[in-house]
């Protein structure tokens, strides 16, 4: 997989980056340099290889952990909004989102 | 340099005990040297006040016979873990200007375990906290130039980096400001620096330390870890730091085991002059490529020669597959840091611009 000059330039309008054209012409190398070693990965047979969620499943047993549903924590939602830019009645405030 | 700081924290506890000298004197001479080695860029705050306060705080409690097991040592925490605002009245920014000014309701599991403890959740380890490390941004670098708050110097050699990302952890404890930092480990944020800075530091196996409270960069890898001038004094913050925590969805279900009091007890079949007897070791080939610069070789070598004389085995082990570790990383921690950023959107904190229309005006 290679990427093209378009794809850099679609890529820095979605980051909202502003970059110039020997910038973009750098980027695409470094990007393209980096796919090549991501498809190192490709070369190997991963077929029947268990997926490893935690490493410590190879010293004891891991099982996914629940807990009752039940309220354990106080409430805090005044220190939580205390740094928030905009806060109204408990709720976070932000402009329109939908058009 | 007062003497209290070439002392390390199995020192310093040792002195505390036997009524040497105070916390408020170990916690005075720490303060005193960090000020006068702001340009290194270590520390990104302090709260002297504070500070003292906690330091009286541990020699009143080791007058009543009650002292916590770090009581009155001076540390400092990398500023990706959060601390309570209120209580400690420092910032924590992750070393960028996203978070700048931000307040946190709550301190990080690690820091409350080596601190103060947590109402309900048992005491703390009684250490005293001496300020915030510079870091590299969200922990995103490996040589500490990427903090928006500026680089940390090596102290050895200001010419040159301190490694990254916990630069200011390392650079800390190498400079004698603190005896034992934390620090968080990705991929090599701890290990790197420590080597770079000369000191001792541990990325513990994922699960160990809790993550509730470090500002997040890849879930999957990030892990806390201790930063000293020793092993011994690595075990003993790590005794403190580790455990089961149950708001950490990955924390390993298992208690701290006492790591100092286990590198004190002999091993089997072991012997004064030979105390690793019966100790393998590991070398894994792949580890050692042609390209290894001739001076780590040649140190690693020096190190593995100590440690079969002190009567370890050395057995040469491959581990295959070493070589898809950085692409693997390269796939899971960019993915997993766009996750996690993301959050800093400008809604529940940040600054906002005065004349946003629509969100992605924020």
């Amino acid at each position: 997989m290679s990427l093209n000059p378009t794809d850099v330039s679609r890529i820095a309008h979605l980051a909202r980056l502003e970059i110039s054209a020997p910038e973009a012409a750098q980027m695409l190398e470094q990007l393209n340099g980096f796919f090549g070693i991501v498809e190192q990965m490709s070369a190997v047979d991963t077929h029947g290889v268990e997926p490893l969620y935690t490493p410590l499943s190879a010293v004891q047993d891991v099982q996914l952990r629940l807990r009752d549903d039940a309220v354990t924590e106080s409430d805090t939602r005044e220190a939580n909004q205390a740094s928030a830019p905009a806060v109204e009645a408990g709720l976070f405030l932000v402009p329109r989102v939908i058009e | 340099m007062s003497e209290l700081l070439g002392l390390s924290v199995a020192g310093q506890l040792r002195g505390l005990a036997e009524g040497r000298f105070s916390a408020v004197e170990l916690a005075e001479a720490s303060l005193a040297r960090v000020k006068a080695h702001a340009g290194l860029g270590a520390f990104l705050a302090v709260d002297e006040d504070r500070s003292l306060e906690q330091a009286r705080a541990a020699d009143a409690a080791r007058a009543a016979g009650t002292a916590a097991p770090l009581a009155g040592v001076p540390i400092a925490h990398k500023d990706i873990f959060v601390t309570d605002f209120a209580r400690t009245g420092l910032p924590s920014t992750a070393g960028s200007k996203m978070l700048a000014g931000y307040k946190s309701p709550f301190d990080a599991t690690v820091v409350a375990r080596l601190g103060p403890g947590e109402p309900g959740r048992g005491p703390g380890a009684g250490a005293v906290t001496i300020g915030k490390l510079n870091c590299d941004e969200f922990a995103m670098g490996s040589a500490n130039e990427n903090s928006a708050f500026g680089p940390v110097l090596n102290p050895w050699d200001r010419t040159r980096v301190p490694g990254g990302s916990s630069g200011g952890s390392a650079a800390a404890v190498a400079a004698r400001l603190v005896a034992a930092a934390t620090g968080t480990d990705t991929g090599g944020s701890i290990r790197q620096p420590a080597a770079f800075c000369g000191i001792t530091g541990i990325k513990p196996t994922y699960g160990v330390c809790s993550r509730y409270g470090m500002i997040a960069f890849a879930s999957s890898l990030d892990q806390a870890g201790p930063m000293a001038r020793s092993a011994e004094d690595c075990a003993l913050l790590l005794s403190a730091m580790a455990g089961f925590d149950e708001r950490d969805a990955t924390s390993a279900q298992r208690s701290a085991p006492d790591y100092a009091a286990l590198m004190r007890t002999a091993r089997d079949g072991a012997s004064a002059g030979r105390p690793l007897q019966g100790l393998r070791i590991g070398l894994p080939k792949e580890f050692f490529p042609a390209a290894l610069a001739a001076d780590v070789h040649g140190a690693v070598r020096g190190a593995l020669a100590e440690l079969e004389k002190l009567g370890a085995t050395l057995v040469d082990v491959s581990l295959p597959r070493t070589e898809l570790a950085i692409p693997v990383y390269y796939i899971i921690a960019p993915a997993e840091a766009s996750s996690n950023l993301s959050r800093f959107d400008g809604v529940k904190f940040g600054h906002r611009a005065p004349q946003h229309g629509e969100l992605i005006d924020l």
